[in-house]
């Protein structure tokens, strides 16, 4: 077990840094720069200014220097080496001109904050809801539908289930913005988020895709596994039909269930830039997104590497999740 | 199947992660019982004796008290950059202009009016600007606003480092501030040490002759030594030319006053808080929660007119979920979105609280004149006469919009009502193709025109209609390619995009010289479409330093006409402001420079009127 951890450690090191190249490679072969970011209709730095500029934040450099300063570190003009993204230095923001990404990203929006008050926890928080809301109607409505299968409450699943796949986010918000705050006056449309009210509709709408997977995954897992010789067995056995079905039936059939659920994971921690649009969310999918129109050097590499990272994290604990769910399963 | 107990945990756990997502920073909002501790001595016969009495004191109840005055606006986009000398965004710009005043400021009919100078003066030739500032003024937390705030402020704004997107309205002026920013990078370019000494020498030279041309004296007459001299009053501009409309310039964001002890203090987060976000402006800002929410309220400090109501901005960008809240009687104003307009006016209570009037800009048709067919002026003239600008602005804009032939729009200094020269004539089209050097398709490079738009579904819809149109009416074929937004600008820049694309611009400020020489210069935007006319050029160069303003004024009419008769590209439509208002909103004036929300030119007037508010 401690071999394939190391072993799994090394290659996650070595896919996080291939990532951070490729996205370097791609970022840089994209036309325009920061400095291109303005909207066409204005004038936007002279070119003294983006000399002055490109100085400062070190674009005049041969771009493997850009990289390597990026990833490992620089020395600065005074001498001193400034480590990279390896500690945790992700570097300058060139849309808000020198903020670091580190902390747009992770530390209090405002100085007098604290944790609470940070992007991340704002996306943590909600991807927090947002699982909790998918597994705790996913995988139940899954189980019910395939043990009640072709009845109509499997159909009435199917069909929920089908809309949380196949409608997007803002349809489902604005579907649930306009019953519940506009017809039905129990929650603002203008959210307070230190109100517990103002979670339910971003956390309802982030969890519904996931609901929606873990529901068919799971019932189709268990239908699966209900025709395996070794449920007959357990029921020939005389075990009460729950014991079959939590222990025998459900535990087999959540290793694809739990596959899914760790990129699902990651993804919801990432954050979501449709759901920050339509309820002002104070997250950090936005900043991922508006970096890639800004140019935004810095923060695409940043933001790109803590996904990267959060991925490659996910599918490991999936991976030694795998051995507790399946004794049969050796990682070694 | 599942157990009560199951269950029970499950929905447990649904509301546990709910509840702690809201945790952090919550604030109650229902009254509550707290327990005070009150010592009460005893004196006895015998020995003193401390004895502890606890008292269940209520706290201020939630009594059913006048409503408050708050104005709740829906902004859309949260800022980026909440500098004064970094901001360069209208939504930016609604913030910092409600805490913060310039020198100057402008009035409801856009004139230049007295802020935090009382008085302004040139020399004789118009290069040197004395503003005197009012006495005794002070921040929104009672500390004292001197010429010397305003020194700072200039100075950074011109700063190569600070790297502010409007430093041009700055340092196209001051004198010696271009020379800093060339000396500035110079030392950026510096290939080896002896270089850079030499070019670090140069930059420091060109700072102080900056510095020496922004100066904030005292009564003598002298520098003056810090933020809190009393009577530094005087601020001294030196201009690199005559530039009598510098006043009006001041009125911009880019001059107010951010303390700069707050900048240092907050570094890169200075501007998230309302610790360092201190003004001199009408409001004080209360409440800053980046990305959801900023609050506003009466600066008791302000020496104008003080603010009748606070204002609340919210950051909601779709404008279905705007729509919904505003309906639902959560925001007071919103911007109306095309695609709500139907709904509005089958509305009669909503197509009351519309108001639609003329915006700050205007959007012309480039073409860029490098490349054929779009070189020969006829082939030009024909473009711009087979354009329907009124059916596009019926069809695409859903009415928001208006048809324009000039350039500088209607309410502001310079608008020319009477240009027609180039108005939709099919017949006139072709006559002007006819004679044109590429009358026919297969004269045109590759048997088609070009049309370039930032790539988005709406500018694709947009596009489409305006492809069709120039198909149709010239019987060329057009082709339309979307290109990244990105790549989009930087193809702009370059002035590489060989055919036609729109090109807007919207009022900085309420002047010949912000619609004329800043764009149509031929160094300036009119580079990015090739075009080019030394002779208006010099027209627009001289009336900008013509101190008389009506003989400038009369050479901006000429320089205007002259860019309108060269159809370098198609002048076409003007915005304009649309908003949402409830009724209850009272004394809001409207005006084209109004950007962030209706009324806020002259946000001081807006009232709410508390009787009307539902219940």
């Amino acid at each position: 077990m401690t071999s394939y951890i190391i072993r799994r450690l090394i290659s996650m090191v070595l896919t996080v840094f291939v990532l951070a190249l490729m996205t370097f490679l791609l970022m840089k072969s994209a036309p325009g720069g920061p400095w291109d970011a303005t909207a066409a209709d204005r004038k936007g730095l002279s070119e003294t200014q983006q000399r002055v500029l490109n100085r400062q934040f070190g674009l005049d450099k041969p771009e493997w220097r850009q990289f390597t300063s990026y990833v490992i570190g620089d020395v600065d003009s005074e001498g001193e080496f400034n480590c990279g993204a390896i500690c945790g230095n992700l570097g300058p923001s060139f849309k808000r001109r020198g903020q670091m990404v580190q902390d747009i990203l992770f530390a209090p929006r405002s100085p007098e904050g604290d944790f609470f008050d940070s992007r991340f926890s704002f996306t943590l928080r909600l991807a927090l809801a947002a699982i909790t809301f998918g597994v705790l109607l996913g995988i139940p409505a899954g189980v019910i539908s395939a043990l009640k299968q072709n009845t109509w409450i499997d159909y009435v699943t199917a069909f929920i289930t089908t809309i949380g796949i196949s409608v997007p986010g803002f349809v489902v918000a604005i579907f649930l913005i306009y019953v519940f705050a506009v017809s039905l006056h129990l929650i603002p449309v203008v959210p307070k988020w230190d109100q517990t009210a103002s979670w339910i509709m971003p956390s309802a709408v982030m969890g519904f895709g996931t609901m929606a997977s873990l529901a068919r995954y799971t019932r189709t897992q268990m239908l699966d596994v209900m025709r395996q010789d070794y449920i007959r067995t357990a029921r020939a056995k005389g075990l009460q039909e729950r014991v079959v079905v939590l222990k025998h039936m459900l535990r087999n059939s959540l290793i694809p269930v739990v596959t899914i659920l760790g990129p699902v994971v990651a993804g919801l921690l990432t954050g979501s830039f449709i759901i920050e649009q339509m309820f002002s969310f104070p997250g950090i999918g936005a900043e991922f997104v508006n970096s890639i129109f800004n140019r935004d050097y810095s923060m695409i590499m940043g933001t790109t590497l803590f996904i990267g990272v959060l991925v490659v994290f996910a599918n490991f604990f999936v991976d030694l999740t795998y051995g507790f769910l399946d004794p049969r399963i050796r990682l070694d | 199947m599942i157990g009560h107990k199951t269950k029970v945990l499950g929905l447990g756990l649904l509301a546990t992660s709910l509840v702690l997502a809201a945790c952090g920073t919550a604030a109650p909002s229902t009254p509550v019982i707290v327990e005070k501790e009150k010592i009460v001595e005893k004196v006895v016969t015998s020995a003193p004796q401390v004895v502890k009495e606890t008292v269940v004191v209520a706290a201020p109840t939630a009594v059913p008290a006048a409503k408050a005055k708050v104005l709740r606006v829906n902004l859309g986009t949260y800022p980026d950059n909440l500098d004064p000398q970094k901001a360069s965004f209208v939504n930016e710009i609604a913030h910092l202009k409600l805490a913060y005043e310039g020198l100057t400021k402008f009035d409801k009919d856009l004139q230049t009016v007295p802020g935090a100078a009382e008085k302004w003066a040139y020399n004789a030739d118009g290069t040197e600007l004395t503003f005197t500032m009012r006495k005794g003024q002070k921040y929104s937390d009672g500390s004292l606003l001197n010429a010397k705030r305003f020194e700072y402020s200039i100075i950074r704004n011109v700063n190569p480092a600070t790297g502010g997107e409007y430093a041009f309205v700055t340092n196209d002026y001051i004198a010696g501030a271009n020379a800093w920013g060339e000396a500035a990078a110079a030392v950026a370019d510096a290939k080896d040490d002896a270089a850079k000494k030499t070019a670090t020498e140069a930059a420091a030279k060109a700072e102080a002759t900056l510095r020496a041309s922004v100066q904030a004296q005292d009564a003598a007459g002298k520098p003056c030594a810090d933020y809190k001299q009393e009577d530094c009053l005087t601020l001294k501009i030196k201009l690199g030319a005559p530039t009598p409309f510098f006043h009006t310039i001041m009125a911009l964001w880019v001059a107010y006053p951010a303390k700069e002890e707050n900048i240092t203090a907050g570094k890169e987060q200075w501007t998230n808080s309302t610790k360092f976000q201190v003004g001199n402006g009408p409001y004080t800002w209360k409440v800053l929660e980046p990305q959801v929410k900023s609050r506003f309220e009466a600066n008791a400090n302000y020496y104008g007119d003080k603010a009748k109501t606070a204002i609340e901005f919210a950051y909601i960008t779709d404008s279905a979920v705007s729509f919904n809240a505003y309906k639902n009687n959560e925001f007071d104003i919103i911007a109306l979105a095309a695609e709500d307009l139907k709904t509005v006016q089958a509305d009669a209570a909503l197509n009351a609280q519309a108001r639609i009037y003329a915006g700050s800009c205007t959007t012309q048709l480039a073409m860029n004149n490098k490349y054929p067919p779009y070189d020969d002026k006829q082939f030009r003239t024909a473009v711009a006469q087979a354009v329907d600008r009124k059916a596009w602005v019926d069809n695409i804009l859903q009415g928001l919009g208006a048809p324009t032939q000039t350039w500088i729009p209607p309410g502001y200094p310079g608008y020319d009502k009477a240009e027609a020269r180039f108005a939709f004539n099919v017949d006139e089209a072709k006559k002007a193709l006819a004679a044109s050097k590429a009358p026919t398709a297969d004269k045109v490079p590759g048997g088609k025109l070009k049309y370039f738009a930032s790539n988005s579904p709406r500018n694709k819809t947009r596009g489409e209609f305006l492809v069709q149109m120039l198909s149709k009416n010239l019987g060329i074929p057009v082709e339309m390619t979307l290109v990244d937004p990105t790549e989009y600008t930087a193809r702009q820049k370059k002035g590489d995009m060989d055919g036609m694309f729109l090109q807007g611009w919207c009022a900085d400020f309420p002047h010949q010289t912000n619609w004329l020489p800043t764009y149509f210069n031929s160094k300036s935007f009119a580079s990015r479409w090739g075009y080019s006319n030394p002779a208006n050029d010099k027209l627009m160069a001289d009336a900008d330093v013509t101190v008389d303003p009506v003989k400038a004024a009369a050479m901006y009419d000429q320089a205007q006409k002259t860019i309108i008769g060269d159809v370098s590209s198609m002048m076409f439509w003007n915005n304009v402001n649309s908003y949402l208002v409830k009724p209850w909103v009272k004394g809001l004036i409207q005006t084209p420079q109004d950007s962030g929300f209706a009324g806020d030119t002259v946000p001081t007037a807006i009232d709410i009127d508390v009787a009307m508010l539902p219940k």
